[in-house]
């Protein structure tokens, strides 16, 4: 906050940015937001009687259907109202994909209760799994027990799992290996605010047998927050919320987006962080305030076994964490068996509305929890190799002649990039689908000028369209906008065109407009192959909106209020944008970037953090950032490099671009106000440090892709935080200034001035190297000081992998495909290292019909050899080409071994030929260099030494 | 017959050589050769060795790249593309063999493997030669029109040394003149200075008048300008304000302001709420005030004349008749001439204006010698008032002149013979470039936007030909203030040609003119 204060007045001094600081309270606090007021309220209530509640859940044990080849259990829950009588609920239970437990609790009949004139839909919203969930997801069959009290499910390959289903109170426990992990409403925090009307609601408190002594009517049936007071609430509350506990866990991960550390705080006393996706601008750093997307998943750790609950619902959404640290009860003092003495997490969800729908996660480690995650929401998609090439953006570059200068000058300066980004500038008015033409009359052929390299372009479409031209007449003809909550017809409100109405991406129907937009010879994409979209305010945003966003009472498709989709609405726009661009081009990989996201965008879509700042602090944020993003399933992500808004110091800037080529997504991006600062403009020893860290960026794009692909098969992070590596290394838990990219340990220089960074080396037992300099190595299991000035980048190479890259700078990431390889062999504590290659034409869906290589590579020591093991099809066309063109292995570096300085020569040998390659640069005391293999790439080949 | 047998050897021997050294110069031919023992030393670091077979086996063994002027291998490569029947040229390696024909520097498509690119020398080499010919023959032209030019500037400042010259030849007789007839001034009646000094106290009250008059209008003006510049921030924030800072103060402020335009709108009888009208209603405020202190003016001078009426009467009767009355009445209106001037030129100086431009003609018409001594003290105070006036105009032309002979125009005075102003037409708006003044943006309604002065015309290294710099031009909303430079490139004619904006109000424009036709950039 005195941050936020002191910059605003510096920026009223300096006039140097046309921002304003976030302002917070644009937003609502969870007292000032009705059903979290409500529900922290009741939470306090019945801690506050400290064991003497009554709960008010119960199943119902009559009404109770197992089907255990189905995975499948069944019936109603009473809730017990003020009189004493029931409201009836229904539940289920069941057992998906890889061993997971789902609950689903949800009013039964509301309909009946709820009166005509009420245009909403009556039925509480529950497709959001539909959305989030790459499809239906599969059921596993499961063991049980019925007994008084409670139901005992036993399921697993090896019934390793038991989830007890407690009658009364209501609870859910599941433990692993006969150990707790996870308890469903442990603290009967379980609330679900049924139907109720008005004036029952208005009662006197005691009268109502709606309003129970624990709840609170705090803007039950009103929005008192200044810019919401026309929300409607046309169904009064309708909140669902329940709270979780982590049983002997530490620390927790996840619920992105938020500017703050990878592990998660303790809230008490603080705001819950806020699940609701929101245009936040300039928003400040360690905060638990919404921003522009949102993944319900939280993930705890310890170091035999990972829980996660996946929280289905896409409502405005908060929780609380509570963390009881055993250790800081016990002190000095002998141990007192309580249940302050167990390590737990307490956590709280609370949503506006929908459906309670939770799926339960336990597995041996983070990887296994990315997976499962994976197997339900859909795995991220493997994308265009361009993309992970170096993204040029800017708000604007200002026409044609603008362009094609940025594209030459990357090449002047002999610094490779793959993309140009056009904001909003290059439509008609901010009309999207059209170009502006006087300033872009030819876009087709600036299009394929940039082609020549393989470059592309990347146009930002919004899903506000401005309100006059054919696009709205399109949408408003074919009742597909999000609708008005009282007239017939569009919600009208602001944003960038002025007056605007949205699309409605959740109709169905709205999907064949959308197509037509994007279809070959359309207005904006003409028939290029290298146009892309950027999907930004899709939140979405809305100038004068409450909390910048559409009012939550507005109408989606069936009826529903906004409310209930909002976190998801970014995600069916985005998604609808990559249906059309299937159809447009059916082989080719679209890419799309989406700046709001839900669990599941990862199918689609690439995202960024949004609107940052030139400033240290949001350098140093966005490694968290990013991390989380990998933790929860959607690696695809980056911030922008040297921050939105304002103009970084040209030492920030070389500091940004050195973290930001580890961004598994890679721009820079500026303000329409910033002055320009593409990588050539700083100059000197500045510009060469830029140029430097982006060609490493594509050395290395061989090992990033390799890492896409083993993500979009197993959901892996791909920039791993430290524990998703090593979960047995506690002390890395709270890391996350450093990370794993395959077998590289990185450590991005984030603090102004710094000459060395204190560089964390996990207890892995393995010994790290100097990526830039092999002959240095450390330790495991220690912090050291590690040189890092201006143009130093700490990588190391972690002991027992092999890293493959690519040398030769070329213009651009598809200018590379037929380059040879170089091989960094690092053995590791036992004298062996494994790493892999995967390899495809990194643009069409060839790789779907087996166009495409994978290569393990093995090194020993003990053994003297190193070995090549290929799958791939025969012949399919990329990796035909492959061979054609010899893509070979032209260096082999050997890290760590004790044969240097004793070998002149290696044997190789493949596809029955053996020949002799030259040891070179042998004088370090633990690495050598094989000379020119020239192993093809394609077949199996080993070299004994 | 030996010689028969070898030579097919020694043929094919230097043929495989030739299929080796692909990417080598024939002037470096020579430099890769095998040694005695089939080595080869790296170019620019004979020490390091290595067998002839590694030059160009795809990988840089030399820190130099000279091993592999073939292949991509070496970061710092050079490939040589002969380019046969066109200009040979060396490309870097990291062009080589990357699937992309670089034919701007290997038209030949020799940097990539055969069959790639196709050899596109011969249509490149006569698309050249054309391209050359128009070039040489626009620069031709231009440095003509340019030379022209540069005469035409040396005269247009030889012309202006030879008019302050003349001028200054005027100002001297002029002077000379004033100065004979004040000598017939002096022996002017004692009546005629009685009267002169009533008339310098009203001089003096009118001058008075007239500057708190001048200050008090100045300042309404500035009062004026100060509330339309405030009314069309605050109307422009209303309009465009970015929704999105959802900012309360600046919501507050918009709302206000409305609030503000609709109650000036209410008492303003006026309904329009052209600001121009509101300027005009004040400056009619300001010249009906003028027009009351002309009357009482007018009031007193009418005093003052019937003064010099009984004056004149009472002086006709001391006098002898051999003055008729009309004689007196003749000196009476002689007198009102002379009030009547000088009113005149109080006038002028008070609404700032000359009472007529001297113009150039004017100015040089000779004055006749006068016989002074023959003329009436009358006569000769019109006429010192008449060269006076004159003087002034003299002068204020020599000073015109001067400062226009030091004013910047460019290296070698160049920009003397430039168009005042080159309007174009780019995009959506109309771009006003006056080179030694000011450049200005002008949108569909005709509104200017001032993006820079003249600053200065430099020779910028960087494109090797001018550029004008533009400054402190109008501030942004929210941004910096303008300024733009202007590239300028060869052309015959003068006009703007681009103008970009890499950042929010930095303008870069490029303009063709003759000026950047130079003949060092003949092809």
């Amino acid at each position: 906050m005195l941050f936020g204060l002191v910059s605003c007045v510096l920026w009223l001094l300096v006039w140097i940015s046309p921002a304003v600081c976030v302002k917070d309270y644009l937003f609502k606090k969870c007292e000032q937001n009705g059903f979290c007021n409500r529900n922290r309220h009741y939470a306090q209530q019945i801690e506050a009687l400290d064991g003497g509640y009554e709960p008010r859940y119960a199943l119902d044990r009559s009404s109770l259907v197992v089907d255990e080849k189905h995975g499948l259990i069944k019936g109603k829950m009473n809730k017990q109202l003020g009189d004493g009588s029931y409201r009836d609920l229904i539940f289920d239970v069941t057992i998906v994909e890889d061993y997971n437990l789902r609950f689903k609790l949800d009013e039964e009949d509301r309909k009946k209760y709820i009166p005509e004139e009420i245009t909403v839909n009556p039925n509480r919203y529950s497709e959001t799994g539909e959305r989030a969930f790459k499809g239906e997801l599969g059921r596993r069959s499961f063991q049980h027990q019925v007994l008084d009290d409670e139901i005992f499910v036993k399921y697993g390959d090896e019934l390793e799992y038991t989830a007890v289903i407690k009658i009364y109170p209501f609870r859910i426990i599941i433990m692993y290996n006969g150990v707790k992990q996870i308890v469903l409403n442990d603290r009967d925090f379980l609330n679900l605010e049924h139907y109720r009307t008005k004036q029952s609601q208005e009662k006197e408190p005691g009268e109502s047998i709606d309003v129970l002594p624990e709840e609170s009517t705090f803007n039950a049936y009103k929005d008192n927050f200044k810019d919401s007071k026309d929300d409607h609430l046309f169904l009064g509350p309708e909140s669902v919320a329940l709270d979780f506990t982590f049983v002997n866990y530490t620390h927790v991960y996840g619920i992105p987006e938020h500017a703050d550390s990878l592990s998660l705080k303790d809230t008490t006393g603080t705001e819950p962080y806020r699940l609701y996706n929101v245009d936040i601008f300039e928003y400040e750093t360690q905060s638990k305030l919404p921003m522009y997307g949102s993944i319900p998943l939280m993930i705890a750790t310890k170091p035999d076994t990972s829980a996660a609950i996946f929280w289905v619902n896409s409502a405005d959404t908060y929780i609380d964490i509570k963390k009881n640290d055993a250790g800081e009860n016990i002190g000095g003092l002998e141990l007192v068996w309580s249940e302050d003495s167990i390590d737990s997490v307490k956590t709280h969800w609370m949503s506006e509305n929908g459906i309670i729908d939770v799926i339960l996660m336990v597995k041996p480690t983070p990887n296994a929890i990315s997976k499962a995650y994976g197997e339900i929401t859909g795995f991220s998609t493997l994308p265009n190799l361009f993309s992970l090439g170096y993204h040029q953006c800017r708000w604007n570059y200002n026409d044609e002649g603008d362009v094609l200068d940025v594209h030459r000058n990357f090449d002047n300066y002999e610094i490779p990039y793959d993309t140009i980004w056009l904001d909003i500038e290059y439509t008609d008015e901010k009309r999207y689908l059209t170009w502006n033409k006087e300033l872009f009359p030819t876009p087709d052929d600036m299009m394929a000028k940039m082609d020549e390299t393989k470059r592309q372009l990347v146009m930002i479409v919004d899903p506000h369209i401005k309100d006059d031209y054919f696009m709205a007449e399109l949408i408003k003809d074919n009742n597909i906008a999000i609708n008005d909550p009282l007239i017939e017809g569009a919600f009208r409100g602001h944003c960038w065109p002025g007056k605007s109405i949205w699309i409605d991406t959740m109709n169905p129907a709205a999907q064949k407009i959308w197509d037509s937009q994007f279809k070959n010879g359309s207005s904006l994409l003409g028939y290029s192959t290298n146009g892309h979209i950027w999907n930004d305010m899709n939140e979405p945003s809305v100038f004068d909106g409450p909390e910048t966003s559409i009012s939550k009472d507005t109408r989606h498709y069936g009826h529903y209020e906004h409310r209930s989709v909002h976190n998801i609405y970014g995600l069916s726009f985005h998604e609808a944008t990559y249906d059309s661009l299937i159809k447009r081009n059916d082989y080719k990989r679209p890419f799309i970037l989406t700046r709001s996201f839900f669990a599941g965008s990862q199918r689609t879509a690439a995202m960024w953090t949004g609107d940052n700042m030139a400033k240290w602090e949001y350098l140093k944020e966005s490694i968290p950032m990013v991390l989380t993003m990998n933790a929860v399933g959607f690696p695809f992500a980056g911030a922008d490099v040297g921050g939105f808004f304002g103009n970084p110091p040209k030492d920030l800037l070389v500091r940004w671009y050195q973290a930001g080529i580890w961004y598994p997504f890679f721009r820079g991006h500026a303000h329409i106000d910033s002055r320009r600062r593409e990588p050539w403009i700083a100059g000197g020893v500045y510009t060469d440090y830029m140029r430097d860290a982006i060609r490493l960026r594509y050395r290395l794009l061989a090992l990033l892709y390799t890492e896409f692909w083993r993500s979009s098969i197993s959901g892996q992070p791909i920039l791993k935080p430290i524990l998703w590596e090593i979960p047995q290394d506690k002390l890395a838990y709270e890391i996350d200034n450093q990370f794993y990219l395959g077998g590289l340990l990185v450590h991005p220089v984030v603090e102004e001035n710094a000459e060395e960074v204190e560089v964390y080396f996990p207890c892995d037992g393995e010994t790290y190297y100097d990526f830039f300099d092999v002959a240095t190595k450390f330790e495991s299991c220690q912090s050291i000081n590690v040189k890092a000035t201006l143009g130093m980048i700490p990588v190391f190479l972690k002991g027992g992998s092999v890293v493959p890259t690519k040398d030769r700078y070329r213009r651009s990431a598809q200018l590379m495909k037929y380059d040879p390889y170089t091989l960094y062999v690092v053995l590791g504590s036992d004298g062996s290292a494994s790493g892999k290659l995967y390899v495809d034409d990194g643009e069409t869906f060839g790789y779907k019909s087996g166009d495409w290589l994978e290569v393990d590579f093995v090194g020993s020591e003990p053994e003297r050899v190193i070995r090549a093991v290929v799958a791939h099809n025969e012949n399919k066309p990329f990796t035909r080409s492959l061979e054609e063109k010899k893509v070979t292995v032209s260096k082999v570096i050997v890290v760590g071994s004790s044969l240097s300085g004793e070998l002149a020569s290696v044997s190789v040998s493949q596809n029955g030929k053996t020949w002799t390659a030259d040891v070179a640069e042998n004088r370090l005391d633990h690495a050598f260099t094989i000379r020119n293999p020239d192993v093809l790439i394609t077949s199996d080949w080993e070299i004994s030494f | 017959m030996f010689i028969g047998l070898i030579s097919p050897f020694l043929f094919i021997a230097h043929a495989c050589t030739l299929e080796i050294l692909r990417g080598v110069s024939p002037e470096s031919i020579v430099r890769y050769q095998p040694d005695e023992n089939g080595n080869w030393h790296c170019l620019n670091d004979p020490s390091i060795v290595i067998p002839f077979d590694r030059v160009n086996d795809n990988y840089c063994d030399c820190p130099d790249g000279s091993d592999e002027p073939g292949t991509s291998a070496c970061s710092n490569g050079l490939f040589f593309c002969e380019n046969v029947g066109f200009e040979s040229h060396f490309i870097p390696s990291f062009k080589v063999d990357d699937g992309v024909c670089d034919y701007d520097v290997c038209c030949d498509g020799s940097d990539e493997a055969p069959g790639v690119c196709e050899n596109r020398c011969v249509s490149m080499k006569a698309e050249y030669e054309k391209q050359v010919h128009e070039h040489n023959k626009k620069i031709t032209q231009g440095v003509a029109i340019k030379q022209k030019m540069a005469e035409k500037s040396k005269s247009i400042r030889s012309d202006l040394e030879k008019a302050i010259l003349k001028y200054n030849q005027y100002i001297a007789s002029t002077e000379e003149n004033i100065a004979a007839l004040e000598l017939v001034r002096g022996k002017m009646d004692e009546n005629e200075e009685m009267i002169n000094d009533n008339f310098k106290v009203i001089e003096t009250d009118f001058e008075m008048l007239t500057k708190s008059l001048l200050g008090s209008f100045n300042q309404l003006s500035g009062y004026i300008s100060k509330l339309e510049l405030l009314e069309s921030i605050l109307k422009t924030m209303t309009e465009e304000y970015n929704h999105n800072f959802n900012d309360p103060a600046v919501k507050q402020a918009a709302q206000e302001y409305l609030n503000f335009a609709a109650s000036f709108d209410e008492t303003s009888d006026d309904s329009s709420d052209d600001n121009g009208t509101k300027q005009r209603i004040a400056v009619e405020k300001v010249v009906d005030a003028f027009q009351e202190l002309l009357k009482s003016i007018n009031e007193d001078i009418a005093k003052v004349k019937s003064e010099i009426v009984s004056l004149k009467l009472e002086q006709n009767k001391k006098e002898d008749n051999n003055t008729s009355d009309s004689s007196s009445s003749s000196i009476f209106f002689e007198t009102w001439e002379i009030i009547v001037i000088g009113l005149k030129r109080l006038v002028d100086s008070f609404l700032g204006v000359e009472s007529r431009i001297v113009t150039y003609e004017e100015s040089i018409e000779p004055y006749k010698d006068i016989p002074k001594s023959e003329i009436s003290n009358k006569e000769a105070e019109k006429q010192i008032a008449s060269l006076s006036t004159s003087l002034e105009g003299l002068k204020s032309e020599v000073s015109k002149s001067e400062s226009e002979l030091k004013k910047n125009y460019g290296p070698g005075d160049i920009l003397r013979s430039m168009p005042e102003c080159i309007i174009s037409k780019i995009g959506s708006y109309k771009y006003k470039l006056c080179p030694t003044s000011v450049l200005e943006q002008i949108n569909n309604d005709g509104r200017g936007t001032k993006i820079g002065v003249f600053e200065d015309l430099i020779f910028s290294e960087e494109t090797n030909n001018y550029q004008f710099i533009f400054k402190r031009g109008e501030r942004c909303w929210n941004g910096p203030v303008r300024e733009a430079v202007v590239d300028v490139v060869c052309g015959t004619k003068q006009e703007v040609l681009i103008v970009t904006e890499p950042e929010k109000c930095i303008y870069h424009l490029k303009m063709v003119s003759p000026l950047g036709c130079f003949e060092s950039d003949l092809l």
